[in-house]
Formats: C-alpha cells, sequence, structure tokens
C-alpha cells in the first residue's frame, strides 16, 4: 500500500519588539522569574491590555513579504481554559480577522526544485508564561517573563509531503523573519516554535487521513525526526488495519519518538469571543503600503540576483541566501572589494569548517567582511599562494589583525622574483641527481619531490606556479633524455 | 446648617470658614455614628487626616481646586494603591492593590481627601446592596430597606452625610439605581469617558465608573476630574472633559426632551405622581416634551442578562488563587486549587453569573445568546440615534419602583434583573444617564432619568442643575441618624 | 418618529412575569436546553467551581429559570443587524514600541499566597 504523506506546520514566531504586546514592560527573557512580568501580564484586578504598535507592523511586513492579503480591520479574542501560566485564565488572541490572511512562501526543496507553499493566515496573540516543574520537588513554579510577548502564528496549508520538505519550509521561514528583522528565529531560545500536524491517506486518495499535531519541535533536526518517527507510526498502524487516533503528541529526543500529551477529559471548549477590552483594529492602505515599502531583498530575490548578476551557481546562492547573516556577511565582503567566486567560496569552505570547529555563529566570528576582502585581495594579487593564505587566514582568527599587517610582519609573501627561483631550482637540480635521472627516465611523479624540497628550502613562500614552469624548463618533460 | 454638599464645603474652604482637617474629622465622627449602615469596608483615619493636612497647607500656598480638600470614599471596586480593595468578595478579602485606579489618581492628584472604601455587591453584581461577602448596606431614608446596588455603599455615604460625593460604577444601572433610592444625583458617563483602569472588570464593554452627590453641581466637580482619556485602557475615549462651569451652563430653555411614555406606564403607581411634576418642571424651564418610542427598549435585559455574565465570566477567570486572592487550603492538585478556591471565593450570585456567562460563550449557544444580543444591542443603540434625532436628550423614571425591603428580593434574581430594566438600555448603547431626586413617596425618595446622546454630559448635567434650582428634592435629607 | 412592527413579538418594558409558584418546575417550555445537573457539572468545570450537590441542584433551577429570560431574544426581528460589540464607534488606538522596566516585583508578589524566589508555586501539575 503506497501513502500519500500530508503535512502541515504552524509555527509561532516571538516578535521583536521592545515591549510586550499588550503593555510596555520589555520584551526580554529576564534574568529572574518574573522580573519583567508587569501587573499586566499578571492579570492583576483592573489591569487592562493596550496593544503594541511595532507587534501590528512587523505582521504586516510579514504578511506582505508573502504576498498575502492583508486586514482592513482586524480583531483581538479571548481563547478561554485555565492553566497556571495564562494568568488571567485566557490569552489574548485571534479567531476571525486575523492580521494576515492567505499567502505564500517560495520554498527550496532537498531535489532543488522551488515550490510554492500555500500559508492559510498568520495572527498575533500573546505567548504564555512558563511552568518549571523540577524546581521543586513537589511544586511546579510559574515564571510569567514570557507572558505577553507578541507571538505571530503562522499556519501552513496542508502542501508538504515528508519530514524533509517541512524542514525545508521551516528553513525557509526561519530565514524570512531574520530577513525581516521581525523575529531573531533563535529556535535554541523558544523565539521560533514548530507544531506539526501529520496525517496520512491512500495514494491519491482526495479525502485526507486524521491527522496527530506533535507540539513544541524547537529544532530542524527534532522536527526531521520527529515527523519521520511520526509516519513510521501512523503508517504501522494503517497497514495493521488500525484508525490513527486524533491526539496530540510531544516528541522525546532521548527515545526518539513520540508520545501522546496527557489525554484530557473533554475536548476543551475555548469559548472564543470579541476581547471586550480591545477595540478592532483599522488597518489603512497607507499602513499596508508602508509594509510593502518596508520590505528588504527577499531570500527568493537574492538567490536570484546571486545567481544572474554575480555569476555563482544555484548551490552556491542557494547557500549564500539560506541565512540572513551569511547573505549580509557576503555582500559586506562584496562592498569592501572581494569578487564574488572568491568570497563565495571561503564562506563555504573555510569560514564554515571554522565555524563548525568552533561552534560559534556568523555574527560572532572573529574576521569582519573587510578583511576578508583584504585577504582575497591578496591572493588575487599574486601576494599570497593558496596555502599561504591559508596560514594568515589562521593568524587572523588568533590576532583579529588584517591580512596586511600579518604578512607584513611575519614575511608570509610568496616568493615571485624568478631570479631568486631560478637560482634554487638549479641549486637543488644539482644535489639531487638520482631524481634528475628518474625524472628523465619516465617518472613525472618525481617532480612533486623536487618542488617538496624546494617549497623547504624557500620557507614555503616559493609561488608554486612559477616553481612548476621553472622546474619543466630546466627538467623538461618527463623521459625526455 | 452644616457643610454636607461639597460645593458648600468647597466655598467654606476657599473663605477660609473651615479647613480640610475639620471637614474630615467631621466625616470620620459621621461614619463611625452611621457605622450600623456598613456602608464602609474600610476606613483609614490616618491616611485621611495626612492627605487632608496636605490639602490645606496646598490651599494656603493657593494651590488649591475644586475638590482640594474636600472628604470623599470611593466603591471599594477600585484599586487605591496600598489599601484593602475587596470588590465585596471573600476572593481578595485581604488583596491590596499595589496602584491607583486612574480616577482615583485624579482625585488625589486635585487635593480629594480619600476616607476609605465603600460596601458594594460582590463584583458589582446586584441591585440592591445584599450581594456583599461583608454584610448588606442599610438604606439612610429607612434602615430596613436597601439603599439599591451595586454602589450600595456608595450612595448611602452620601444620603447619610458622611461624605458630600462618592465615585460608583455603572455597568446595568448600579449607580442611577441607588440614586434614585438614596434620593442622590448619580451620573453614568458615556462608556469610555472615564478610565476603567484600576476598576476592577465585571462587564468590559458595560462598565463605567462616576459620582453620586446631592446635586448636578456637585457631580458635575467630580465628572469633570476623573474624565477624560486615559492611555491605559485601550476603550478609553480620547479627548478631555470641561470644567464643571462648562457642563452646568448649556441651555437648557429650547430643548426638546423625549419622552418614551411606554417605560412611565410600568412604573409603580407611587412614582408617577413625582414623575409627573418633574415632567411639568422641565417644561415650565421652557423644555419641550415630546412622546416617543424606543423600539428594542423592552429587550435590553435579556440582552444585558447574556453579554454581562458572559463578559464577566472571562473577567472573573483571573481570580484563580495562583498569584493573589484567595487560595484554598491543602489543594491536592491544580484542579482542585482551582476549584476550591474560586468555590469558596465566590459568593451564590457571582457563580451564578459566571455559569450563566459561560453558557451563553459555549460552543453551540453562543450564536443563539452571545452573538443575538449582540444584534439586539446594536437594535437598542440604533433606536435611541433615531430618536436623537428629533430629541435633544429623553426623561424616563430610573427605578420601576422605591426602596424595597431588604431580604425582599434576596431570593429572586430574575426580580432583581428586572429592577434595572430601565437603567440597562443606556449602558447597552454607551449613553451618558443621569438619576435625580423628582421628589417623595412615602418619605422614600424617587429618581427620574436623564439621557443624552454620547459625550453630551454637559447637556444632562445642565438639565439637572437648571431642575436643582427651582426644586428642592435634592436638599431633602434623612431624619433618622443623618445630619439635619 | 420610527413605527413599531410585530409589536406583540418584541419585549415590553412592563415588569415580567412572576416566577412560577411551583419552584420546583422547570420552564422547560421555553427553555432552549433544560440546564439539569449534568450541564451544571459542565459549566461548573469549564470555569473551574466547585459546587456542593446542593449548589448544582439550586443553580440548575436558577438557570433554568433565567433562560426563561434570555430565550425572549429568539426570534426578536434584529433582521439583518450586525452584532455590536462595543459602544464606541473608535478605531484602536495603538501603544508605541516603549519598554517601561519592572520596578515593583515585590509589590506585585506581595498578595501571593506561594512564592519562592520570584516564582509563584501551585501543586505539581504532571507534564
Amino acid at each position: 500500500m503506497n501513502w500519500d504523506v500530508v503535512i502541515g506546520l504552524e509555527v509561532h514566531a516571538q516578535l521583536q519588539t521592545a515591549s510586550k504586546l499588550f503593555s510596555s514592560a520589555p520584551n526580554a527573557a529576564g534574568a529572574t522569574p518574573n522580573e519583567t512580568a508587569s501587573a499586566v501580564e499578571l492579570g492583576l484586578p483592573g489591569t487592562l491590555p493596550v496593544p503594541n504598535g511595532e507587534a501590528i507592523r512587523l505582521a504586516l511586513r510579514f504578511g506582505a513579504a508573502i504576498d498575502a492579503r492583508l486586514a482592513t480591520e482586524t480583531i483581538f479574542a479571548r481563547k478561554n481554559y485555565f492553566y497556571p501560566d495564562l494568568p488571567k485564565g485566557y490569552q489574548i488572541s485571534q479567531l476571525d480577522a486575523p492580521i494576515v490572511g492567505r499567502g505564500q512562501l517560495s520554498v527550496v526543496m532537498p531535489d532543488g526544485a522551488t515550490k510554492a507553499i500555500g500559508i492559510t493566515r498568520a495572527h498575533l496573540e500573546e505567548d504564555a508564561g512558563k511552568s518549571v516543574h523540577d524546581a521543586y520537588s513537589d511544586r511546579t513554579a510559574i515564571d510569567l517573563n514570557r507572558a505577553g510577548t507578541p507571538l505571530l502564528e503562522i499556519v501552513s496549508e496542508p502542501e508538504l509531503h515528508s519530514a524533509q520538505e517541512a524542514v525545508a519550509y521551516l528553513r525557509e521561514l526561519h530565514n524570512l523573519v531574520r530577513t525581516l528583522e521581525i523575529c531573531d528565529g533563535n529556535m535554541n531560545e523558544g523565539s521560533l516554535r514548530c507544531d506539526a500536524n501529520v496525517s496520512l491517506k491512500p495514494a491519491g486518495s482526495a479525502t485526507l487521513g486524521t491527522r496527530t499535531e506533535i507540539k513544541n519541535l524547537n529544532s530542524f533536526r527534532f522536527l526531521e525526526r520527529a515527523i519521520t518517527y511520526e509516519i513510521e507510526r501512523q503508517q504501522l498502524v494503517l497497514e495493521g488495519g488500525g484508525t490513527v487516533v486524533q491526539e496530540t503528541r510531544l516528541y522525546d529526543p532521548d527515545r526518539d519518538e513520540t508520545r501522546p500529551m496527557r489525554s484530557k477529559e473533554e475536548a476543551e471548549d475555548y469559548r472564543y469571543f470579541p476581547d471586550p477590552d480591545l477595540l478592532p483594529i483599522l488597518l489603512t492602505a497607507e499602513d499596508h503600503a508602508a509594509a510593502r515599502a518596508s520590505l528588504p531583498e527577499l531570500p527568493a530575490a537574492k538567490r536570484a540576483r546571486y545567481e544572474q548578476d554575480l555569476g555563482l551557481t544555484a548551490s552556491e546562492a542557494r547557500f549564500l541566501a539560506s541565512e540572513r547573516s551569511t547573505a549580509a556577511y557576503f555582500e559586506a565582503a562584496l562592498a569592501a572589494g572581494a569578487a564574488p567566486k572568491g568570497a563565495a567560496n571561503w564562506l563555504s569552505g573555510e569560514i564554515a569548517a571554522q565555524l563548525n570547529r568552533s561552534g560559534e555563529a556568523l555574527d560572532a566570528f572573529p574576521i569582519t567582511p573587510a578583511q576578508l576582502a583584504g585577504l582575497l585581495a591578496r591572493i588575487d594579487d599574486g601576494t599570497l599562494s593558496s596555502k599561504l593564505a591559508k596560514t594568515v587566514f589562521e593568524r587572523m582568527l588568533e590576532t583579529r589583525e588584517d591580512a596586511d599587517v600579518i604578512i607584513e610582519r611575519e614575511g608570509l609573501k610568496q616568493v615571485s622574483d624568478s631570479g631568486a627561483l631560478e637560482a634554487l631550482v638549479a641549486e637543488v637540480i644539482e644535489a639531487n641527481p638520482g631524481q634528475v635521472e628518474q625524472y628523465r627516465a619516465g617518472k613525472g611523479k618525481v617532480l612533486g619531490f623536487f618542488v617538496g624540497q624546494l617549497m623547504k628550502a624557500s620557507g614555503g613562500k616559493a609561488n608554486p606556479q612559477q616553481l612548476n614552469a621553472l622546474l619543466k624548463a630546466a627538467l623538461g618533460e618527463p623521459g625526455e633524455g | 446648617m452644616s457643610l454636607d454638599t461639597l460645593s458648600a464645603m468647597r466655598r467654606a474652604l476657599e473663605a477660609g470658614e473651615t479647613t480640610a482637617v475639620a471637614l474630615t474629622e467631621q466625616a470620620l465622627a459621621a461614619a463611625e455614628a452611621n457605622g450600623d449602615l456598613n456602608a464602609f469596608l474600610h476606613l483609614d483615619p490616618t491616611q485621611a487626616r495626612a492627605a487632608a493636612e496636605a490639602a490645606d497647607a496646598r490651599r494656603q500656598a493657593g494651590e488649591g481646586t475644586a475638590l482640594t480638600g474636600i472628604p470623599l470614599a470611593v466603591k471599594d471596586i477600585f484599586c487605591s494603591e496600598g489599601d484593602p480593595t475587596t470588590a465585596a468578595s471573600k476572593m481578595l478579602a485581604n488583596w491590596r492593590a499595589p496602584y491607583d485606579a486612574t480616577a482615583v489618581a485624579r482625585l488625589k492628584d486635585a487635593g480629594a481627601v480619600l476616607l476609605g472604601k465603600l460596601n458594594l455587591d460582590e463584583f458589582a453584581m446586584g441591585a440592591s446592596g445584599e450581594n456583599s461577602a461583608f454584610g448588606p448596606t442599610l438604606n439612610p431614608w429607612d434602615r430596613t430597606r436597601v439603599p439599591g446596588g451595586s454602589s450600595s455603599g456608595s450612595a448611602a455615604a452620601v444620603a447619610a452625610g458622611i461624605v458630600p460625593t462618592t465615585l460608583g460604577t455603572d455597568t446595568g444601572g448600579s449607580i442611577r439605581q441607588p440614586a434614585a433610592f438614596c434620593g442622590l444625583t448619580g451620573l453614568k458617563p458615556t462608556y469610555g469617558r472615564v478610565s476603567r483602569w484600576g476598576m476592577i472588570a465585571f462587564a468590559s464593554s458595560l462598565d463605567q465608573g462616576g459620582a453620586l452627590a446631592w446635586s448636578a453641581e456637585d457631580v458635575a466637580e467630580v465628572f469633570s476630574v476623573i474624565g477624560g482619556h486615559d492611555p491605559r485602557d485601550a476603550t478609553s475615549a480620547p479627548g478631555t472633559v470641561a470644567p464643571a462651569s462648562t457642563l452646568l451652563r448649556a441651555p437648557v430653555a429650547g430643548l426638546t426632551l423625549g419622552v418614551p411614555e411606554a417605560f412611565f406606564e410600568a412604573v409603580d403607581s407611587a412614582l408617577q405622581g413625582p414623575l409627573a411634576e418633574a415632567r411639568a418642571q422641565f417644561e415650565a424651564l421652557g423644555v419641550r416634551l415630546k412622546a416617543i418610542e424606543l423600539p428594542f427598549a423592552g429587550d435590553a435585559v435579556p440582552a444585558y442578562y447574556v453579554l454581562a455574565p458572559a463578559e464577566a465570566s472571562t473577567n472573573l477567570s483571573r481570580y484563580d488563587g495562583v498569584r493573589f486572592g484567595h487560595r484554598c487550603e491543602n489543594p491536592v492538585d491544580l484542579d482542585d486549587l482551582y476549584r476550591r478556591s474560586r468555590g469558596e471565593g465566590f459568593g451564590p450570585e457571582v457563580k451564578r453569573r459566571i455559569l450563566t456567562g459561560t453558557y451563553a460563550l459555549s460552543v453551540g449557544y453562543y450564536d443563539a445568546y452571545y452573538r443575538q444580543a449582540q444584534r439586539v444591542r446594536r437594535r437598542i443603540l440604533e433606536s435611541f440615534t433615531e430618536a436623537f434625532e428629533s430629541v435633544d436628550a429623553l426623561f424616563l423614571p430610573t427605578t420601576p419602583t422605591t426602596a424595597f425591603k431588604l431580604g425582599e428580593k434576596r431570593n429572586d434574581p430574575i426580580a432583581l434583573y428586572e429592577e434595572d430594566r430601565f437603567t440597562i438600555p443606556a449602558n447597552l448603547a454607551g449613553l451618558p444617564a443621569l438619576s435625580l431626586p423628582v421628589g417623595f413617596s412615602n418619605g422614600l425618595p424617587v429618581g427620574g432619568q436623564l439621557l443624552a446622546p454620547h459625550f453630551e454630559e454637559g447637556r444632562i448635567l445642565s438639565l439637572a442643575h437648571a431642575f436643582q434650582q427651582v426644586t428642592d428634592h435634592h436638599r431633602q435629607r434623612p431624619t433618622a441618624g443623618g445630619v439635619a | 418618529m420610527p413605527t413599531l412592527l410585530n409589536k406583540e413579538k418584541r419585549g415590553s418594558v412592563r415588569p415580567a412575569r412572576a416566577k412560577p409558584a411551583h419552584p420546583q418546575r422547570l420552564n422547560r417550555w421555553n427553555a432552549s436546553m433544560a440546564l439539569d445537573p449534568d450541564a451544571i457539572r459542565r459549566l461548573a468545570t469549564l470555569s473551574r467551581l466547585a459546587l456542593s450537590d446542593d449548589e448544582v441542584a439550586g443553580y440548575s433551577e436558577s438557570l433554568s429559570d433565567i433562560l426563561t429570560v434570555l430565550d425572549r431574544l429568539k426570534g426578536l426581528p434584529v433582521g439583518d443587524a450586525a452584532p455590536l460589540a462595543s459602544p464606541l464607534a473608535l478605531p484602536q488606538a495603538l501603544r508605541p514600541d516603549e519598554a517601561s522596566p519592572v520596578t515593583n516585583r515585590e509589590a506585585l508578589q506581595a498578595g501571593a499566597p506561594a512564592t519562592d524566589s520570584g516564582f509563584f508555586l501551585v501543586p505539581k501539575v504532571l507534564s
């Protein structure tokens, strides 16, 4: 039996405002419990919500970026349920009249093809606080620092069909919200959280199967693992003649499996209704136009520009545009005079490797884009061989100095003076008659021996291209008598 | 004659004939003498005396305003910083507010002397004062009767001559009905005119804070201080309130007063006389009366008793024993914590309304009740808008009866709901509405009600003020236990 | 002057009918759903209220009576009236995005039943 996999993702992005959605308390993590929770977040008697204009603007910016229908009137609603990290006993969210309507996101899939994934809607809501279950043996501790943080809930159409596609979608969304500067996308810290709805149906069937919801996946890897497990689990159930239970599940990374959340006795009735403490928010054509005008170059446009205007390959373009910080670094290097190919090579090569080793983010990388441009310039003008460049690069990591400073101080220029090199070549040839004979007898590989000797003799600074040319001139082709 | 109106006290203060300290001592003594009324839930003589001294110093420095040095009190639904703020509920019996309500802060900024916090029906839910967790308040005109509710203590404290003015709140009539039962003038401003920040929420789209006093002149003084835009309340209307003098001198002669006859037919016969005399009195002032009809006004009670409990049911979800307020002993788990804390903390009427409101919002009933009630609400507003195309204000009864006996309606929630049928329409439409004394029946005060279009408080304050220049119902005082 | 249509269908400002003489009789005639004790218990669960059996019975009766009042809404000729959420016909004013630090955490927590190290404490929630 072949199965179609149907996946939809609900992503909650914490918006980068200075203050909370409904109060002027700081939108910050807070070092101690409840230090960024004001009376409004605590839901104290007599407190009232007042909506944050910047959150509205950031939500509209997102809507503009996904070409969505933007609301002209948007309404906040109360979603009622009891939980200790929900201080008012209701969450201010949106049901009818969300701020962003139907749009789409262009996603580069694992096979390289670009697919437009529908986004059903995006709406604003306040985040809940945190319940800490392991700080006290017989108590749960409640910290409301996170309560009231503005969230944008982004709901995709069920148009993803594999765990890999889901990850690609989330990566694209992650990149987009960072590029738009509406969310820092820090999944470790919960700035971007993902719930996945997964269902199977017989291949080609028009009827969707029963779906389960996997909540709170906070890394790309967990998203992929959880969906993979869930697909297999559902397949086993269905092929065994059973039915999939509609339920909410959590992913356990230690066991690499999903498990149902504690079942509730009754389905929740959230009793949504428009929040009477808030009036409808009217958004004008000017508001919509301002949102569009505030868009930076979006990742899809970047990819196209890197390929077409800068002559990079599709793969290089994808890599450079995949992360806001990578693109920013790349473009800053170009602005400082670096050539696109060279910058692309170093970013995807040496720099990526170094970041992997150190575990740092590119934002914290010790070498600035301008400094990289300086290093690349010295390769282009022949001052450095690629080997020497790597040495300089490592030194730059340690000392954070410019390439020129290091080259000057340590005399790391490659020697390209043909007179000096010729003399060296002559010396080495004279000192190694046996190898000369072997070369002349046809053993071409012996050339490497001479190159090695010459490198040693020159302290590693000989210009390799010149060396080859001079050796060939002196020795002729291998096998020539 | 002692000083017992705000205007008289103000004149005396300005003339140096009395001091804030003296007025405060008078008020404290009257509070003690009238302790049996149970009007106050909290009295703070120390704080009051300190505020009085500061007010005197301010007046001496030439920086006094109309309210500087005036003793007053506020319904214990307004947060006052550092003071117990209970909403007359066991749920908040031991809670002290960490901030002032905006209305309270503005009174303090004006130099008023806050004596204490006044009794009410629990969480403002009631029309008699009998739903308080701390005992009912009595009517100074007849201590076997209710003062009305939910601003029961606010009305009793003025009628007993303890303070010249108080703050109350009005969601379905809770300022106007007690004002009528106690012979006072009470104003419910336009929805959004007085900030709801720090005013413990009952029904967010209906609640409004306002003032009670003997006269429209005094009410205007307080209203002009507490009203005006507050950025901390998202439903606060923009703009400021005019000074009292402006509010009181809108032209009266030549106005047309609409009279919905159907309302007058529905009142107890005991009230007919004073209401008819009032109508004649308005005519004598040069006001033209015009019979009008208000379609859908008779449907206000069911609409209100869907919308108010629905909003209240969620506004009261925050009282859960977690961060403040009553927590039950030894909760075994979270569910037990919630259920028993709330079960113990709330009184029966509050629980009744929470259940009703939860029902109205439930899946399957939301359209039939909540949405339908909102549609009726719109029709009611339209009725008023249409009426105001041909009239400038409306005159109608405030209550169907005079003050009833304690215990008479206590076990009949629906009867109590019907008490508010003349006052509820103004809350649904958000209109400013004022009750003023229009006479007496069997020694009990009778109130009449004036309504105006949105933000036209000045029109009804001026009408009431003009009425009070040529009548003396607002100068009558209870004889037993009150100030002569 | 507006003319009244369907006057007989509308509510009146006259006093409502007196409460039925028989206190135990639930007015099922008008009730869209009799609020029997099970319904009351469900509502009590949704709103987290602990109710004794007596209370459940009492609220079942009083809410059923209240429903006779609320049911007057049904069939009212509201036509195409859009629901009115707030009497203020004003758009929402928005707050500028300026942060003010919270400086009074202790005062805000002063009324809390159980705190420790800045946390609010509740019985252990099994997650």
